[in-house]
């Protein structure tokens, strides 16, 4: 353990020595950041998921356009080394604020939004090649779990069938965790914590013998290697329920393959066998849904484009006709619009009836 | 209760002095704008001298000088350099001072100060003592005589005609009609006096809109001047007087005088026979009324006594009687004529000429009987029509029928030209004239609750209802198929009407009866719209609730209230703030427009309309600046500044023409009867330079300082004209020179002539009429330019006529036709070489000694055509420097050198800035308003016709071809302002962006002695050694992202030979 702690130490120590060895010649510093953009993502056909190519671009001190970047790096790498040296954990949200301050003599700030210090973070992640959570910094818990399995944490013994009306909440780390019970037959991961709790309510894991999941919008780096260990080690499979709409299917994609911003540790995050539930565009028709559609704004309209083009989609035929069915339809359905036809249309027809019918999109 | 109060109100009427309300009023009725009368004076003076000089190829060195010498009088000269004016020409500057004589010049040429605020010549003005007379004839009939002027308490009195003027008429009228049937020609600038939320408010005929409330007078309180008129001066002078007696008297008084019949047929020229036939009394011939008259002359027997005598006149033997003097019944005669009569053209053998009056009322038509064997002593006979429509009496008179002919009611079909000759106008005469006319023509009707006149004469019934005004009856006038309608309502007027003038009709009668009784108090219409703010002024200075005023509603809303509404409030606020003793300014405000002379009135169309006259008319009066005028009330502003110009000082002009020959000085005064100019003194005196003009003017005015006074109107004169230097002494003695900017002379521009399409219907119809052509062909080959004669004769097909028809003898219709086929025939675009830009390059010179900024930049467009007016602009830019950095752009306006200074708002340069997208300069800009910034910019559109909106000529209309040729050279000028601006930005942010890598230093070095324990200050140290050695590279790596918007523009823009420049001055 100590010594897991010392190599993440000496990654940063290096990070800061380079520079100073640069100083010294009397150079420019600069700092080698692998580029984290759609330009230099491949999607590997092997093992079905994103990858991150082998871009690299250099972060100089001397320039006017890398210079705020520049400083934020060595300033959050120093944090993040303070964190490591003192052994406590940060948030996301806490090493914004150590972060952020005046520079004195100027109106500038070191960092003035939080996505600021998050996207160095995770640039930080790739320069050293230790993860967030190596390196003291933990995401907020986000997402709820229910379902009939029985864990052990931090020596605790927790059956996530008996947590009340909230579930257990799922934390940003779970490598950690013990899985000593587990009975459920698959794993329903939805998009919208509202659903969840509707599911919950009707008791859905009990009758179906599963376990419900949700976090709420993207899907965050503790659901997806939860949702991977449970898959890996037990092999429960995976459906996905989302909005029908770009969004939604982005967040089933970055569940399968991986996302853009962390290809680099996609190779622990993505679960190449995951389905998708729904909402698929046949079931607008089936379910009488034509009224409650929401329609598009220009906006989702050039997501879906985008999304068309990825290489993870292009050469999937059911997907490419999911997608122009969409277009043609040039609206979006919420999960929720199910609840048209009745409160728990959705935990007593619509899911068993997917479930029972296996139809699901790859 | 109320007649108490109505009581307490005639006492307090007394009491309210109207000293306050007066000199709170004076300046809005006086309406004399003397701040404006000292620049239109100087601008006349200094484009008069601008022009010489540049005819005379002269660099212009012009001196203005004004001198106070009064509180409110002012000297002002102007001196030139130019080539002086011979004697013969004197005069003419004077009229250039007046009017602006260019008229209708095909040539770029300096604004001219049009003045022509005036009416149409048939407009009618009522006089002080009853008379109505069209504007046109006052002149010649009337020229000293009283008219209605309205006083500060909003009375209308009488006030006397100082001056008559007749000016060319503009190319447009302003025709306004309002609800109760009023209706004006005037012209653009002619100020009318309006009600609005801010109260009263003179306002530019061409201001005006739909809706706005104008003053039309309530009553017109003629003065009677007892006076008799003698029917007898009715009378021709070849006319016979039957009376023997009074015949024996003159002649046996003469034979006395001259001894014997011989001499005294010697004396007067007749034969002796002639006299003895005359004693005789058997010869039917009698002698004429001019012998008559010749012989009391002689005899210095009184006018009294011939037309005592003179009773019974006539022709060849026939005599009828007539009265002494024009008496009611005479007027209720020519009333029974004017409606329902009729007098022969033809002249019956033996009868005479036959007069009829059909009507089927017996009554009227016995009265009619007795009327004409009292006035005349002839018999009617009653006739039944052969077709059984009705009864009418008739008798035959020639010379009666002449004596109605002489009261402007013509024989044969009268009824849609008949007028009242002027001398009858006068109310005690018109009062029996209108109730026979009434009776005869006039119904009431019982439904709609009104009198209603309905007679085929339109002009008749604007009179008519003038006649009604002097006994305060308000009637409305409107349209009704072919005839028109007098309409008399509201239960105020009914009454009056009741009162003054009734019927004698007894059907109508009672029913006027009947429906002045039915109306209710509430059927007031005359009407104040907008007192809300004037009860509300009230309120909060006497303290009063809501509840102190009867209606509070009227507090929260504007609302147009009635005389009867208002005269309820006003004695309800009279009574409560009766015991303060003093009645407070806003409520004698109220009862001043509670008893106004004037109503007001909706405009219920605006139109714009040629001029029917080549003239305009126009009066001065000696107390007041107003009149009324078709009922309406106008402003007679344009006379203000001609009176101001004369203010019985002449204005005096030191010329010289040449080295050799002897300055003279001359002193000019203008014959207001004739409305010329004459040299009234002529003098050899020196003058300090070889050649020039010098114009010397004393006038009423107030100088004003600012952006529409003297000082910014010469700076900027001198920018449009960086040829000339101007030397400004100011009032306070201050010396302030413009330099020249460059010593070239503008090019001259050429005289062309028009272009079919660049020509209104007016002025092409005077041009139809004034042309040396003999044909039509020839007329449009050589008036205009662009027409072949085989365009013209194709032309002339279209419009079915011939080619070789007279010009001159077009009538409108043909006119008209032709001008239609004209604007719409293809024709080439007129040549653009006339123009006389004064070029991108001097322009810029020009603004760079006049504005202290840091960069300039300029540019001329080529020559484009509007309307087939060939047009240019050039604009002109300042940034930066001393100029204020915030608030909006300045905006110089120029049209053919001349700056604009009013009017920014409605013009077409305004407006092409203002729709610029200054945004993409940098620049910041709320939508619909000029940018912000430290900016100067200059426009100048030079044509040979500058589409003015109005007369006064300080603002340019909106042709698109023009707005777009201003914001293309708007845009340029823009574009490199922007350029400029982003040049400095970009310095000061690489400089703060150098002290922005000096401030990261010590935050790098801190983090990165953390993370690797080397020294801060170590780390520091080299970071800023590395930082001063490459700081310049590190610069230059800015993004480049300057040329954006120059690509969009393009392609707005087709590639065009342009001259342009651009200069950065260095100003530290």
């Amino acid at each position: 353990m100590k010594k897991k702690k010392s190599n993440q130490l000496s990654a940063l120590e290096g990070l800061g020595s380079e520079v100073v060895k640069q100083i010294n010649k009397g150079k420019n510093p600069e700092i080698p950041v692998p580029i984290r953009a759609l330009s230099n993502v491949e999607f590997d056909e092997k093992t079905k998921t994103v990858r991150l190519g082998k871009k690299i671009s250099a972060r100089y001190f001397f320039n006017v356009a890398h210079a705020k970047k520049f400083l934020q790096t060595l300033e959050v790498a120093s944090i993040s080394k303070n964190l490591l040296k003192e052994q406590k954990h940060a948030s996301l949200r806490d090493v914004f604020y150590m972060a952020k301050r005046t520079i004195p003599g100027t109106k500038v700030n070191i960092v003035d939004e939080q996505t600021e210090s998050d996207s160095v973070l995770e640039d930080l992640e790739l320069i050293t090649d230790q993860s967030r959570e190596q390196l003291n910094v933990n995401a907020n818990k986000n997402g709820s779990v229910a379902g009939k399995v029985v864990i052990e944490d931090k020596g605790d013994t927790i059956d996530w069938g008996r947590l009340g009306s909230g579930g257990w909440s799922i934390p940003s780390n779970v490598e950690n965790i013990k899985f000593k019970k587990i009975s459920a037959k698959y794993i329903l991961y939805m998009e919208k914590a509202a659903v969840w709790e509707r599911l919950h309510e009707d008791k859905f894991w009990d009758k179906q013998n599963c376990i419900i999941m949700s976090s709420q919008g993207q899907t965050t780096r503790g659901i997806r290697r939860l949702l991977q260990r449970l898959t890996s080690e037990f092999k429960i499979p995976i459906y996905i329920l989302t909005d029908m709409d770009p969004w939604g299917h982005y967040i089933y994609s970055v569940i399968k393959f991986g996302s853009i911003n962390l290809a680099h540790i996609s190779e622990k995050m993505a679960i190449p066998n995951v389905k998708f539930l729904g909402i698929h565009t046949s079931d607008i028709e089936k379910y009488k849904l034509e009224k409650h559609l929401i329609k598009f704004k220009d906006t989702d309209l050039s997501r879906l484009k985008q999304i068309k083009e990825y290489a993870w989609f292009k050469d999937n035929k059911q997907w490419q006709k999911e997608f122009l069915e969409m277009k043609k339809l040039g609206a979006k359905a919420e999960i929720q619009a199910l609840s048209s036809r009745g409160i728990s249309f959705i935990s007593d027809t619509y899911l068993p009836e997917k479930i029972k019918s296996k139809e699901f999109l790859d | 209760m109320t007649k108490t109060i109505a009581e307490e109100l005639a006492k307090k009427q007394q009491s309210i002095s109207v000293s306050e309300f007066f000199t709170k009023n004076r300046h809005l009725l006086g309406f004399d704008n003397p701040k404006r009368a000292l620049l239109t004076t100087i601008k006349e003076g200094v484009d008069n001298s601008l022009d010489a000089c540049q005819e005379a190829k002269i660099l212009p060195t012009i001196k203005v000088k004004i001198k106070q010498l009064e509180e409110e009088r002012y000297s002002v000269e102007v001196e030139d350099n130019g080539p002086g004016i011979v004697k013969k020409q004197i005069p003419n500057i004077f009229a250039k001072l007046l009017y602006g004589s260019k008229f209708h010049t095909m040539i770029q040429s300096r604004g001219q100060q049009g003045i022509g605020i005036c009416m149409d010549p048939d407009t009618l003005i009522p006089l002080g003592d009853g008379k109505v007379l069209p504007i046109g004839e006052i002149a010649e009939k009337k020229p000293n005589a009283d008219l209605f002027v309205l006083t500060p308490d909003l009375k209308l009195g009488l006030g006397k005609i100082d001056k008559f003027w007749k000016i060319p008429s503009p190319k447009y009228l302003i025709n306004l009609k309002t609800l109760g049937g009023k209706e004006i020609n005037l012209t653009p600038e002619n100020p009318v006096l309006i009600r609005s939320e801010n109260g009263f408010e003179w306002k530019e005929a061409v201001e005006l809109k739909e809706s706005d409330y104008i003053a039309v007078s309530r009553k017109l309180g003629s003065h009677i001047k007892n006076i008799k008129i003698p029917l007898f001066d009715l009378l021709d002078n070849n006319i016979n007087i039957d009376n023997p007696e009074f015949l024996d008297f003159l002649l046996y008084k003469l034979r006395k005088k001259y001894g014997t019949w011989d001499k005294v047929g010697r004396r007067f020229g007749i034969s002796a026979d002639r006299i003895k036939g005359w004693r005789k009394k058997y010869i039917k011939r009698r002698p004429t009324k001019a012998l008559i008259k010749k012989f009391c002359k002689d005899l210095d027997i009184s006018e009294e006594r011939i037309i005592e005598e003179c009773t019974r006149v006539g022709r060849l033997g026939t005599y009828v009687n007539v009265p002494q003097y024009i008496n009611e019944k005479f007027m209720r005669f020519l009333g029974f004529i004017s409606g329902d009569g009729y007098s022969q053209n033809k002249i019956h053998n033996r009868w005479g000429r036959n007069i009829s009056f059909w009507n089927n009322n017996e009554y009227l038509r016995e009265e009619f009987k007795n009327i004409v064997e009292d006035l005349f002593g002839i018999k009617c006979k009653c006739i039944k029509h052969s077709k059984g429509r009705g009864y009418m009496m008739q008798f035959s008179s020639s010379l009666v029928a002449e004596l109605i002919n002489k009261c402007d009611i013509p024989s044969g079909k009268k009824s849609d030209i008949f007028r009242l000759n002027s001398f009858l106008h006068r109310k005690d005469l018109l009062r029996p004239y209108l109730q026979a006319l009434f009776d005869c023509e006039g119904s009431v009707s019982k439904e709609r609750r009104n009198v209603n006149f309905m007679i085929r004469n339109k002009e008749m019934t604007y009179y008519l209802s003038l006649f009604l005004l002097q006994f305060g009856v308000i009637s409305s006038i409107n349209k009704l198929r072919e005839d028109t309608r007098l309409c008399i309502r509201g239960i105020n007027n009914l009454r009056k009407f009741q009162k003054e003038i009734t019927f004698s009709h007894t059907t109508k009668k009672s029913d006027l009866n009947y429906i002045i009784k039915m109306e209710s108090n509430k059927s007031n219409i005359e009407t104040i719209p907008f007192i809300k703010k004037q009860l509300l002024n009230l309120k909060n200075s006497l303290n009063l609730s809501k509840k102190d005023f009867l209606y509070p509603r009227l507090l929260s809303k504007d609302k147009t209230v009635t005389f009867y509404t208002l005269e309820k409030i006003v004695n309800k606020l009279l009574s409560s703030v009766d015991n303060t003793g003093r009645i407070p300014i806003e409520l004698q405000e109220l009862y001043c427009l509670l008893n106004s002379d004037v109503v007001w009135t909706k405009i219920i169309s605006r139109k714009t309309v040629s001029p029917k006259s080549p003239y305009v008319y126009d009066l001065t009066m000696k107390q007041g600046n107003n009149f009324i005028a078709n009922g309406v009330l106008v402003h007679n502003s344009a006379a203000v500044l001609y009176s101001q110009l004369t203010t019985g000082k002449p204005a005096k002009i030191t010329s010289k023409i040449g080295k050799n020959y002897p300055a003279h000085y001359y002193e000019l005064k203008i014959d207001t009867k004739n409305n010329e100019p004459e040299i009234v003194i002529d003098k050899e005196v020196s003058f300090n330079s070889d050649h020039g003009t010098k114009v010397e003017l004393e006038m009423e005015a107030i100088y004003q300082k600012g952006t529409r006074g003297v000082d910014e109107y010469l700076k900027q004169t001198s920018i449009a004209n960086p040829h000339a230097e101007i030397i400004y002494v100011d009032p306070e003695g201050k010396k302030i020179i413009f330099p020249r900017a460059s010593e070239e002379l503008p090019k001259e521009p050429k005289e062309i002539r028009p272009h079919p399409h660049g020509i209104e219907l007016g002025i092409f119809i005077s041009m139809l009429q004034n042309t040396n052509s003999k044909t039509l062909t020839s007329f449009f080959t050589n008036d205009f330019i662009r027409v072949s004669s085989i365009t013209a004769k194709r032309i002339c097909d279209e419009a079915a006529l011939k080619s070789t028809e007279k010009p001159q003898l077009m009538d409108r219709d043909g006119a008209e036709k032709l001008y239609r086929i004209l604007q719409k025939t293809k024709l080439i675009a007129p040549p653009t070489n006339c123009l006389s830009p004064i070029g991108a390059e001097a322009l810029q010179k020009s603004l760079e000694k006049e504005i202290p900024a840091e960069f300039f930049a300029s540019v001329t467009r080529p020559a484009a055509v509007y309307r087939g007016n060939p047009f240019q602009v050039e604009a002109a830019c300042a940034y930066g420097g001393q100029l204020e950095q915030e608030g909006p752009i300045k905006l110089f306006r120029f049209a053919n050198r001349v700056p604009l200074q009013y009017q920014q708002s409605a013009c077409a340069i305004t407006k092409a800035v203002v729709d610029t997208n200054w945004r993409n300069y940098t620049l910041s800009q709320s939508s619909g308003a000029l940018p912000q910034g430290p900016i100067v910019i200059a426009v100048h559109l030079v044509s040979i016709w500058v589409p003015f909106t109005s007369e006064s000529k300080e603002a340019i209309a909106h042709y698109p071809e023009i707005i777009k040729e201003i914001k293309l050279a708007v845009q340029e000028v823009g574009r490199k302002i922007a350029s400029h601006i982003r040049r400095t930005v970009r310095v000061r942010e690489q400089r703060e962006r150098a002290s922005l890598f000096e401030k990261y230093i010590p935050e790098i070095a801190s983090s990165l002695s953390n993370l690797t324990k080397s020294k801060k200050t170590d780390i520091q140290e080299k970071l800023n050694k590395i930082l001063k050695k490459s700081l310049k590279d590190i610069l230059q790596e800015l993004p480049e992202e300057d040329k954006e918007d120059i690509k969009e523009e393009k392609k707005n823009e087709k590639k065009e030979k342009q001259s342009t420049l651009s200069s950065r001055r260095s100003r530290k």
